[in-house]
């Protein structure tokens, strides 16, 4: 089916316009409210809305500018006829008329139901929503405008008989579920979703989870009886443990009691005996004390006695010592008054004897200073001399000319110069010679005579004779004046500065400077000189032996006056002899202390000795002495208590017989202690008293839990819990037999769930792969071969519309999450393949149109949408683009038709031929 | 000469507890009285001077008020002296049923005749010593009649020519009761060995514990349980039975058999070789109960496989038995295995192609063994339905 042409008349904005369309490509441009949209809604209302009808759809055409009622005519081929469906919607007068090969052939309701069988739809009668329910007609190849990102899955759905039979036959697939298929594999699904959650969790409510939730009910409540059960066996076996353990501890109480009361009556007896032995044990140790300290004293007074004598053996030879040893004291005392009276002496002796040797050592020094002085005067005139002379010698080179190695190097150079200027003007100079002439000859106004010879210096005018007249130029020119000009100018400089210094000539001036340099070398010597004499410290060495000669001189008179008949030496000699017999007078009375001071310490020493022997001596005797009397007054005491010797031996004899009586008894009582064994009857007593406190805290502990178990024992015979378990066991059971057929009654259904699922899908690809790839086809047009698509068709629809980049991590973008771009040009491609598909019904071909369908697509993108359309025209389909700008679309290569006003004032230009305006 | 009735194992308040009806429950538990008052029929009819319970009264050894009152009154209206031994199930001992408050006071008010026997020592009445040999707890390791081993001669003289009768409840060699619904395994314990016995000393052995009526020696017999209350099981069980017992000192003893069981307990094993067979299961069981309902207990044994439309024809003929009758105790396995017709109408399904492919994948999962081919089978049952009924 094909679109030739559409003509509108009184249609909203349009008065009368008829637009002829290219079989293939079509571009209806024009700025907004040209009447686009309005132009191919007309032509839809021709084709799918009744003529005949009223409602807000009719009212909608009504023209705005002229009277009369809308018409359209639309010219279609279909089926290799041409037909021509003209309506006037008129409301109910509306009329329809169809054409057929420009033959009227069928008209009204006969019209519409052979366009409606033409077009394989069912017309769309006037009434209340009738423009939507038109709209609906063909949606899937008419892409009003705003619907262009719709999701095309839906329209695909609404085709979906027409297309599943078209693609069955495509691909071959005779294999398609049937109406009965599909509800048994509903029944199973909403079974399956009824018993699982998405997780394939048992649904709340649903058999299973009842199933489940009975059994977990039971099985608790079971629990409870078995606890029950198990807390009476065990009361009954408390009991019976408690019984058995009342009875044991019984028994063992009859017999350990009689135990404990023999063993309590042995320890008793026990008790007795120890105290005996403890008292007997007391008076024996009592008895022995007394006779250890009587025999003690006994030994006592016998000791003293002995050492009493042996004191007295030592101190009689003491005696004698000591008088000894007094007598000596005295005597060193004496001897050390003697040699410290000689030492005193010999210490005075030598202090005169250094005062004699001090003075002569001042005399000897003073000698000394006087010599020294004489030297060092004769130094200072030296000194003298010497600076007198250089000041002469200042005064004669400040007499001289102020001349410089460097002035005489100028001097002698100025002057060879001068020198040589005045050799070039010799040699510049002419001579002339008259050697024979017939002629006067004058030369510089004078005459030159024959022979003469004259040198010509300057220019100078010859004149011979009267007529000749000659001007000789020696040097040529000029030179000749400048090297007088400048031998002038050197003598001139050279006399100015000889002048200045008072010279003549550069002879005198060398001569002069040779006497300044001997000068000046004169005054370096003697000034080396005067610094080698070195002036300051000959001076202050003068001034130095000065000050000691006056002081030497205040020491002798000092000293002089101390030492008695001291003879002043008159010479050097003198003084140093003296002074030499001083020392060695000095150095023997210095000699004789050291002897007597020698002699003193020794008597000290042995006064010493003698006196801290004495005393030693004198202090260990008194010691002895002051023993011996109290051992003499302690033996006496003892004596008058414990009596003499006999009487204490009989006493002694005595205590110890006695003694051993009391011991024999201590040991008789121990023995009777020994074989009762006190020790072990103690532990008896403790052990059987520990285990009758044992016992009895069993039996009454046995009592209680005997009481306790009866109580829980006790039944009110309300309920038999042995009984109880017995039916909670078969209902546990029987839930576990109802759970498990519930769990395989539901595992069954989702086996058959999944099975169904499995089994569509693998049919529903079988056929959506055919249409997914003509999407692909045209998506590569405008994608390349990046972009795969993805539809499948589930549970009777069309649904998962999703694009694939491919070698991207991002994985599928389903249709809804694209850009708005994105989701147009995906419809598109999808609304193409679709046509494509259904247009096998349409001999091969399908109009579709995209009215402004591409907002959202950039300019660029625009252009690859050409390639697109351009293959949807090259597979047959005529594709119809309404645009405002047509400009875009440049390279589709359509036929153009340009709306510019609202009643035939449109430009049409054919496929590739330019626009006209 | 001495009559008296030997009886056991009344188990009174047993629970049935794998019943679920509730009035099939009560049922049955009452009719564990109701036979108490047919042997109270018996003592009138057979003067017995005395009724010997060989232990078990109770099935349990903490029974509600209601089952004590009931059993006391029932004990009572048989108007001679009831003298009982407490067996594994109402076994003697600490916190048992004889010592409970409630209990000594109905037995004072509704059935002053009885008397439990709780010592191992003789008892002795106007007619007849007997010999007691109680449980005192549920497994009892040691042979309860090892004291009789123990009597020496002298003691039993002074019994005089009163016919001497043994009460005790046990195992004898490969008797005992058997494990039923209600209880769990157990076996080694309450042993009882009679041989060992002194030879001629006691007239008569009053044995209890294995419910059906069996004979061990001449003089030593289980009356078993008087009301069945299990299935049978092995030839040797006659349950439903009291024993009248004549015996005089030193001579044979006379032992009949009365039967006093109601319920009819059957048991039944069955093979589904093919689908046509649940049609001869429905015309058994017609045979066997006819038109009686809640008089019949069924354990059904069953095996062998039935197509997806056969299987529906049994479950409904099961759920109108299980209706029918008190119980029926189901064992074994009816394997789901689709005939070729069905298995033919399943996968040929051209007009509904994925269907068919789906009950194809269930046919191969549900040919194997264990859970994945069990819920395949439920699946291919579900799928069967889903397709009659869409």
């Amino acid at each position: 089916m094909r679109l030739n042409s559409i003509t509108v008349r009184n249609y909203r904005i349009h008065r009368d316009r008829t637009v002829q369309l290219d079989p293939s490509l079509t571009l209806i441009g024009g700025p907004n409210e040209a009447g686009k949209s309005t132009l191919v809604e007309a032509a839809h209302r021709a084709l799918f809305l009744k003529a005949k009808g009223t409602g807000e759809a009719y009212k909608a055409m009504t023209s705005r500018i002229a009277d009369g009622h809308p018409e359209v005519e639309v010219e279609f081929s279909a089926g290799g006829q041409t037909y021509r469906i003209f309506k006037k919607f008129s409301g109910n007068n509306g009329v329809a008329r169809l054409s057929v090969n420009n033959v009227p052939k069928f008209q009204g309701e006969e019209a519409e139901a052979e366009l409606a069988s033409i077009l394989g739809i069912e017309a769309v009668s006037g009434g209340r929503g009738a423009g939507d329910r038109a709209a609906l007609q063909w949606a899937h190849l008419w892409v009003w405008q705003g619907q262009s990102g719709d999701n095309p899955a839906a329209h695909a759905t609404a085709q979906q008989e027409l297309l599943l039979s078209r693609l069955q036959y495509g691909s071959g697939a005779v294999v398609l579920q049937s109406d009965r298929d599909a509800q048994i594999a509903q029944r199973f699904s909403d079974l399956d979703s009824e018993n699982f959650t998405a997780r394939k969790v048992a649904k709340r409510g649903s058999n299973l989870a009842e199933a489940e939730r009975i059994l977990k009910e039971i099985e608790a409540a079971r629990t409870q009886v078995a606890e029950r059960c198990t807390s009476l066996e065990q009361a009954i076996k408390d009991f019976q443990a408690a019984d058995s353990a009342h009875r044991d501890s019984t028994t063992a109480l009859n017999s350990l009691k009689p135990q404990l009361a023999v063993a309590r009556s042995e320890l008793r007896k026990a008790e007795e005996l120890s105290r005996q032995a403890e008292s007997l044990h007391d008076a024996c140790k009592r008895a022995k004390r007394e006779l250890d300290e009587f025999v003690k004293d006994h030994t006592t007074i016998n000791d003293l006695r002995e050492s009493l004598f042996a004191l007295q053996d030592k101190l009689s030879p003491l005696t004698l010592q000591k008088a000894e040893l007094e007598r000596a004291a005295i005597d060193a005392e004496h001897e050390y008054g003697k040699t410290d009276k000689a030492h005193d002496e010999s210490v005075s002796e030598t202090a005169k004897q250094r005062l004699t040797e001090e003075l002569a050592r001042a005399v000897v020094d003073r000698f000394n200073t006087e010599e020294e002085m004489t030297l060092c005067q004769r130094r200072r005139n030296d000194i003298k001399d010497i600076r007198d002379r250089i000041e002469r010698l200042e005064h004669d080179k400040s007499q001289l000319p102020e001349l410089s190695k460097a002035k005489i190097e100028r001097f002698r150079e100025t002057e060879q110069r001068r020198t040589a200027a005045e050799a070039a003007l010799g040699a510049m100079a002419t001579g002339v010679e008259l050697v024979c002439t017939d002629q006067r000859v004058v030369l510089a106004g004078c005459d030159l005579n024959q022979g003469e010879v004259r040198v010509l210096s300057e220019p100078t005018e010859i004149l011979i004779g009267t007529a000749v007249r000659l001007m000789l130029r020696p040097g040529g020119g000029e030179n000749l004046a400048n090297a007088r000009e400048e031998l002038r100018a050197l003598e001139n400089d050279l006399m100015t500065e000889l002048g200045s210094l008072g010279l003549a000539t550069v002879t005198d001036a060398e001569r002069q400077f040779a006497d300044l340099e001997k000068l000046t070398r004169d005054l370096k010597a003697d000034r080396k000189s005067l610094n080698s004499l070195d002036p300051d410290s000959v001076e202050t060495r003068f001034e130095k032996l000065n000050k000691q000669y006056g002081q030497l001189t205040g020491q002798i008179t000092r000293l002089a006056s101390l030492v008695e008949s001291f003879i002043m030496p008159v010479g050097q000699d003198d003084a140093e002899d003296l002074w030499r017999k001083c020392q060695r007078e000095l150095d023997a009375a210095d000699t004789k202390v050291e002897i007597t001071k020698g002699l003193k310490d020794l008597a000290r020493t042995t006064w010493q000795t003698a006196s801290t022997s004495f005393s030693n001596l004198q202090s260990r005797m008194r010691d002895k002495e002051e023993q011996a009397e109290k051992d003499r007054i302690r033996l006496q005491q003892l004596e008058a208590t414990h009596g003499d010797h006999t009487a204490r031996t009989t006493t002694i004899a005595i205590r110890k017989e006695s003694l051993e009586r009391e011991e024999q008894s201590h040991r008789d009582v121990l023995g009777k202690i020994a074989s009762l064994d006190p020790g072990g009857l103690k532990d008896l007593e403790t052990r059987l008293e520990r285990s009758v406190a044992g016992n009895d805290l069993s039996v009454k502990s046995a009592e209680i839990s005997r009481e306790v178990a009866r109580h829980k024992l006790t039944n009110d015979g309300s309920v038999d819990p042995y009984v109880e378990l017995k039916l909670a066991d078969s209902r546990l059971e029987n839930a576990r037999d109802r759970f498990r057929s519930a769990d395989r009654a539901a595992r069954a259904v989702s086996l058959l769930n999944a099975l169904f699922q499995q089994e569509q899908k693998s049919l529903a690809e079988q056929f959506t792969q055919p249409f997914v790839r003509k999407i692909g086809d045209y998506l590569r047009r405008m994608f390349g071969h990046s972009i795969d698509v993805r539809l499948q068709f589930e549970k009777s629809e069309f649904a998962g519309l999703e694009l694939v980049r491919k070698n991207s991590q991002t994985g599928a973008i389903e249709f809804d999450t694209l850009s708005a771009g994105a989701r147009e040009q995906l419809a598109a491609a999808v609304r193409l393949a679709m046509a494509e598909i259904l247009a096998e019904g349409h001999d091969g071909c399908l109009p579709v149109i995209f009215d402004d369908a591409f907002a959202y697509s950039d300019p660029e993108r625009v252009q690859s949408l050409q390639g697109m359309l351009d293959l949807a025209a090259s597979r047959g389909l005529q594709v119809i683009v309404l645009t405002c700008n047509p400009t875009d679309y440049a390279a589709l290569g359509a036929k153009q038709i340009l709306l510019i006003g609202s009643g035939g004032t449109e430009s049409q230009r054919a496929r590739n031929a330019p626009p006209e305006t | 000469m001495t009559t008296f009735i030997h009886t056991a194992d009344w188990q009174l308040g047993k629970p049935f507890a794998r019943v679920e009806d509730f009035s099939k429950k009560a049922r049955l538990q009452q009719e564990r009285i109701l036979v108490l008052q047919r042997i109270a029929e018996a003592v009138i009819e057979y003067q017995p001077e005395f009724v010997l319970v060989a232990g078990d009264v109770f099935d349990s050894s903490t029974p509600t008020k209601h089952t004590v009152a009931a059993a006391c009154g029932a004990i009572g209206a048989m108007r001679v002296p009831v003298y009982a031994i407490p067996g594994n199930h109402d076994h003697g001992g600490p916190g048992c049923i004889w010592e409970q408050p409630f209990f000594v006071r109905e037995r004072q008010a509704l059935a002053p005749n009885l008397v439990v026997l709780t010592a191992s020592d003789p008892f002795e009445t106007d007619q007849i010593v007997l010999f007691p040999c109680p449980l005192l707890r549920r497994h009892e390791s040691a042979d309860p009649t090892v004291w009789l081993r123990l009597i020496r001669h002298d003691e039993l003289s002074r019994f005089g020519s009163k016919p001497r009768v043994v009460l005790a409840h046990g195992s004898v060699q490969g008797f005992g009761s058997p494990v039923d619904d209600d209880e769990s395994i157990e076996g080694g314990t309450n042993q009882i060995d009679l041989s060992r016995l002194p030879h001629g000393v006691f007239d008569y052995i009053a044995l209890g514990d294995w419910h059906g009526t069996k004979r061990i020696t001449d003089n030593a017999w289980y009356s078993g349980t008087p009301e069945r209350d299990r299935f049978p099981k092995g030839d040797s069980n006659e349950p439903g039975h009291i024993l009248i017992v004549r015996t005089e000192r030193g001579l044979p003893v006379d032992v009949e058999r009365i039967r006093t069981a109601r319920l009819n307990w059957h048991e039944l094993s069955f093979h589904f070789a093919e689908d046509r067979a649940v049609e001869e299961l429905q015309q058994r069981l017609q045979e066997m109960f006819g038109l009686r309902t809640n008089e019949d207990l069924l354990r059904l044994d069953v095996s062998g496989s039935l197509g997806l439309i056969a299987r529906d024809r049994f479950d409904e003929l099961l759920e109108s038995v299980d209706a029918r009758l008190l119980r029926v105790k189901l064992s074994g396995e009816v394997k789901v295995a689709p005939t070729s017709g069905e298995i033919e109408s399943f996968t040929m399904r051209t007009a509904d192609p994925v269907t068919s492919r789906v009950a194809r994948e269930l046919l191969v999962l549900a040919s194997g063994n264990g859970e994945e081919a069990d819920v395949a089978r439920i699946a291919l049952r579900q799928l069967h339905a889903a397709c009659h009924s869409t």
